[in-house]
């Protein structure tokens, strides 16, 4: 049965709060509280919907057909088409949208898939305004400029396009030496003179570009041009100054540029 | 201080009211929950009497101190019983005890309403109903049991039951016919045993 001293027990809560001077925490507390859970939950729903939008970027400028004529094996070069990394922060990002939305006042009324098909639609909506305005690719390459290791975690394919020895180039065309002959220097800030044969346009070796190259390396800093490809993805970490590398080694031709984008100036 | 006709007549929402303009009328609302909620506490947990009386002081007090948060377009009772709940759930995370069923001998009328909720009234002798109710609750997961408790004794509608536990409604309807399979099961395996 019941064993509780009815009017003690009130008794004794009252007097608790009393001594203790508990007091009702103030309205303002859990409308900051509400505000937090939602203005995160619009954050990692914008951050989610970047991620996929950077997905598409990278899926419209990869293609299983340009990475097999590259050399690429048919797994490698599936497994290359996988951006892994803006995968992994679409769901990481999307399962802390569910996590802001669930833990709202009312997110527990939503079914699971409820809330799955509002973070869809709302990311869908998001990622096709972002792909139209072109805003992943300004993103993209803000990343591609700054992002520490990008390289290394966040566009890993850049490396299968620096392989001169299995006739895979890639980097910045920064200057025009001769009618067949320009000045490329990859992503390791390495200068390279590129010789372009009768097939390739020069419309396609525009100075201050990114390109792909395939083609053959001919010695230590040639490379006769086969094909070139637009670059996609990774086009501001050809630009940035410094590369990846942690020393300029941009001495053989000629000084250290301060910068490579003030030679295409 | 108000009559206790005053206060009958009030609903709980008005309680809560006058609670934040005068800490006294807290009282009102510790009266009008206390049993209610003591007995919830006893049926969905294992701990002894004493510490259910700490818990649903500890409940109290997050009541008082939370009133700012409460919502009107939720029923209070809805509100209380679902920090209980959570309550329950942090004191058995604290204390790392598993969240039993406590064997509350259930009376007549309680009984009663559990086993009207699965037409099987027809099926089995109402006395041992009465006597092994409590004991086939016991056996089943403490998530199909505190619905049934909910549900059958503490009178909750699905809804209600939804914002205790933080579920959505559908998900409580589905876990209620679960619930009630599993009771039925359950029943029926204690009774081959007999």
């Amino acid at each position: 049965m019941n064993t509780l001293n009815h009017d003690k027990f009130g008794e004794d809560i009252l007097q608790k709060i009393k001594t203790d001077k508990i007091a009702p925490k103030p309205k303002w507390f859990f409308r900051l509280k509400d505000s937090l859970v939602w203005t995160l939950g619009v954050f990692s729903l914008l951050l989610g919907a970047i991620a996929t939008s950077l997905i598409v970027y990278f899926s419209e400028n990869e293609s299983l057909h340009t990475y097999r004529r590259a050399g690429g094996g048919l797994i490698k070069s599936l497994l290359m088409m996988i951006p892994a990394f803006w995968l992994i922060c679409f769901v990481l990002f999307g399962a802390l949208v569910y996590y802001y939305i669930r833990h709202t006042k009312k997110g527990y009324k939503y079914s699971k898939w409820h809330i799955v098909l509002m973070i869809s639609v709302f990311i869908i909506f998001l990622t096709a305004m972002f792909s139209v305005s072109r805003l992943n690719e300004k993103i993209e390459e803000v990343v591609s400029r700054t992002a520490p290791y990008y390289d290394t975690f966040i566009n890993p394919n850049l490396n299968f396009w620096s392989d001169p020895d299995e006739g895979r180039l890639s980097g910045l065309i920064i200057e025009k030496i001769s009618d067949n002959h320009y000045l490329l220097v990859d992503k390791s800030q390495e200068s390279w003179t590129i010789i372009k044969t009768v097939v390739i346009s020069d419309d396609d070796l525009q100075i201050g570009r990114p390109v792909r190259l395939l083609g053959d390396k001919i010695s230590d800093n040639e490379f006769l041009i086969k094909e070139v490809l637009s670059m996609g993805p990774g086009q501001g970490f050809l630009k940035k100054p410094g590369g990846s590398g942690s020393s300029c080694k941009f001495s053989k031709r000629q000084p250290c540029p301060p910068s490579v984008p003030l030679l295409l100036k | 201080m108000l009559s206790t006709l005053d206060i009958n007549k009030l609903s709980d929402e008005e309680l809560v009211h006058l609670t934040l303009k005068d800490q006294d009328n807290f009282a009102y609302l510790i009266n009008r929950y206390q049993d209610k909620l003591f007995n919830y506490i006893r049926r969905i947990t294992n701990v002894r009497d004493e510490d259910v009386q700490d818990l649903l002081q500890d409940i109290f007090l997050k009541v008082y101190l939370n009133l700012n948060d409460f919502d009107d377009g939720l029923k209070f009772s809805s509100w209380v019983y679902a920090i209980s709940h959570n309550q329950v759930i942090s004191n058995h995370r604290k204390v790392q005890a598993r969240v039993e069923g406590h064997s509350v001998p259930l009376e007549d009328g309680s009984a009663k309403k559990i086993i009207s909720g699965f037409n099987i009234e027809k099926e089995l002798d109402s006395n041992y109903l009465k006597d092994n109710v409590f004991k086939v609750l016991d056996v089943l997961d403490k998530k199909y049991r505190e619905i049934l408790i909910l549900k059958f004794l503490e009178e909750k509608n699905y809804q209600e039951i939804s914002d205790i536990i933080k579920k959505p409604i559908g998900t409580v309807g589905s876990m209620m016919n679960k619930a009630k399979k599993m009771f039925k099961e359950e029943l029926s395996r204690q009774d081959l045993k007999i």
